[in-house]
């Protein structure tokens, strides 16, 4: 059990609570916005919703806040992996703009949130930089505050794995902000 | 550059952000910079919010709900058809059980006469062993009465007399033509014993029984009424019956005449007279070989 624990605002919520369940969702949402940020950017409030419906639908079966964590990203994990399995049944090709008259460019409005977004960015760059399994440890350990055992329960790998993952993540994280800074102040000396 | 593997101490640290960047180990300065920024999440849409809770707790209140209980209505579909399946079997096989009884003659009485009357009108003849003389209508009754005659145990071919109720002989049945017979025999198998001749009655038992038709005032030539009857049973049980009457040499006169004629003519006789020759020369067929055939039976078995 952690330290200042949801276990008592879980069991309320398990009851149909409204204020309960509004305080776990403020409690987590950011989390859960975060994860499905890195798996399915673009989508991340629409899956989020679903999410959390289906973790309401289950909430009369758990009793603490690790159960429902854990849950929860399970849910939302899969909820990212079914769509992305619809995106690659409906897959579509998009047209070439350059084809269409020339009308004023309409911003992308998820586009300018995301990047208007420094934890959506940040997230972003983690999984541009590191391979999908070693990203999904990552941010799961980071932005959703997992625990090793947690992570493994949630992707289905043992903890051993998770951990390997965490390590080679991590290390190669640092190698590549590196070279990026390497390579930043080399411009910059340049630009001088 | 090659950063320096850290230790799972140092990792944990690093990931749940226990570490400044300004304390971070070398090289990981910028990833616990990219992790505090990422950590800060974003806030969620407040119009978003409240539909989403909204629809959490009617997802709740929908698992808490009372589950209606199964009234038993909703039954397997699976399950109605192996009922129905099992219903139909069940009276095909029934229905063919009775029919194989019925056409065997194997029912009760009653039955195989409802059996019989229901299956001729569906144009099926079966055994009516319930009907027996009253209708007068079916073959078994024939074969019935030339079957009692043949197997010896009335041996006089008297009791076809009674076989059928439509005889003259009402009120002596079969039995009572068939102990006459029997007693006959007896009386004039004396002197040939043989072990084999135990279907006789013991004399005792024989003193008291009486001519079938005697006292009854009615010839045999009722047995006309057989052949007013119907057809093949009444025939052929009368008239060998009155042969053996004939052939007691007792009232001669009066049945042998009346009744060996009309049977002879009818359905059965030549088995009636003939068997009742051969297989017991005390029924005599027609009473005037009884003197002669009554002892080939009773002596050679």
């Amino acid at each position: 059990m952690r330290e200042g624990g949801l276990d008592d605002v879980v069991a309320a919520a398990a009851r149909g609570d409204g204020d309960a369940l509004a305080s776990l969702y403020r409690r987590f949402q950011p989390s859960v916005l975060g994860f499905l940020t890195s798996l399915a950017p673009g989508h991340e409030e629409d899956l989020a919703a679903e999410t959390w419906i289906d973790a309401a639908g289950a909430l009369p079966g758990l009793a603490t806040e690790d159960d429902f964590r854990r849950l929860l990203f399970t849910i939302a994990r899969r909820r990212a992996i079914d769509h992305g399995r619809k995106l690659r049944r409906r897959r579509t090709a998009p047209a070439d703009l350059t084809l269409l008259p020339d009308q004023p460019a309409a911003p992308d409005v998820a586009e300018s949130v995301v990047d208007g977004d420094s934890a959506a960015r940040a997230i972003r760059r983690i999984t541009e930089l590191l391979p999908a399994a070693q990203a999904e440890v990552i941010v799961l350990r980071v932005v959703a505050g997992l625990s090793v055992p947690e992570v493994a329960a949630v992707i289905g790998r043992s903890a051993a794995t998770v951990s390997v993952l965490q390590s080679r993540g991590l290390r190669r994280l640092a190698e590549q902000l590196g070279r990026r800074t390497e390579l930043d102040e080399v411009v910059r000396l340049r630009s001088v | 550059m090659r950063a320096n593997r850290l230790d799972l101490q140092s990792a944990d640290r690093l990931v749940t952000g226990s570490v400044h960047p300004d304390d971070a180990p070398p090289g990981y300065a910028g990833v616990a910079a990219l992790f505090d920024e990422a950590r800060a999440g974003r806030p969620a849409d407040p119009t978003r919010q409240a539909a989403t809770i909204s629809a959490m707790e009617a997802a709740v209140g929908a698992h808490l709900a009372p589950v209606p209980a199964d009234t038993g209505d909703t039954k397997h579909m699976l399950s109605k058809v192996l009922t129905a399946k099992f219903a139909v079997a069940a009276g095909v096989a029934v229905l063919g059980a009775g029919t194989a009884a019925a056409a065997t003659g194997a029912l009760p009485s009653p039955a195989q006469s409802a059996a019989s009357d229901v299956l001729a009108k569906l144009g099926l003849t079966v055994p009516n062993n319930g009907g027996n003389g009253a209708s007068g209508s079916s073959d078994t009754t024939s074969t019935t009465s030339s079957t009692t005659t043949t197997s010896g145990t009335d041996t006089s071919g008297t009791a076809p007399t009674g076989g059928s109720g439509d005889n003259g002989d009402q009120g002596n049945g079969p039995n009572a033509n068939a102990t006459w017979g029997l007693c006959n025999a007896e009386a004039h198998n004396d002197g040939h014993p043989n072990s084999h001749a135990t279907v006789f009655p013991s004399k005792s038992a024989c003193a008291s029984v009486t001519h079938p038709g005697k006292g009854q005032g009615n010839d045999t030539n009722s047995g006309s009424g057989t052949n007013s009857g119907s057809g093949t049973s009444s025939g052929s049980g009368t008239s060998s019956g009155s042969g053996t009457t004939s052939g007691d040499g007792n009232e001669t006169g009066d049945d042998s005449t009346s009744t060996t004629p009309t049977s002879s003519s009818s359905t059965t006789p030549t088995t009636e007279a003939g068997d009742s020759q051969e297989s017991d020369g005390t029924a005599g067929g027609s009473g005037s070989g009884h003197g002669q055939s009554q002892n080939h039976a009773p002596t050679h078995p």
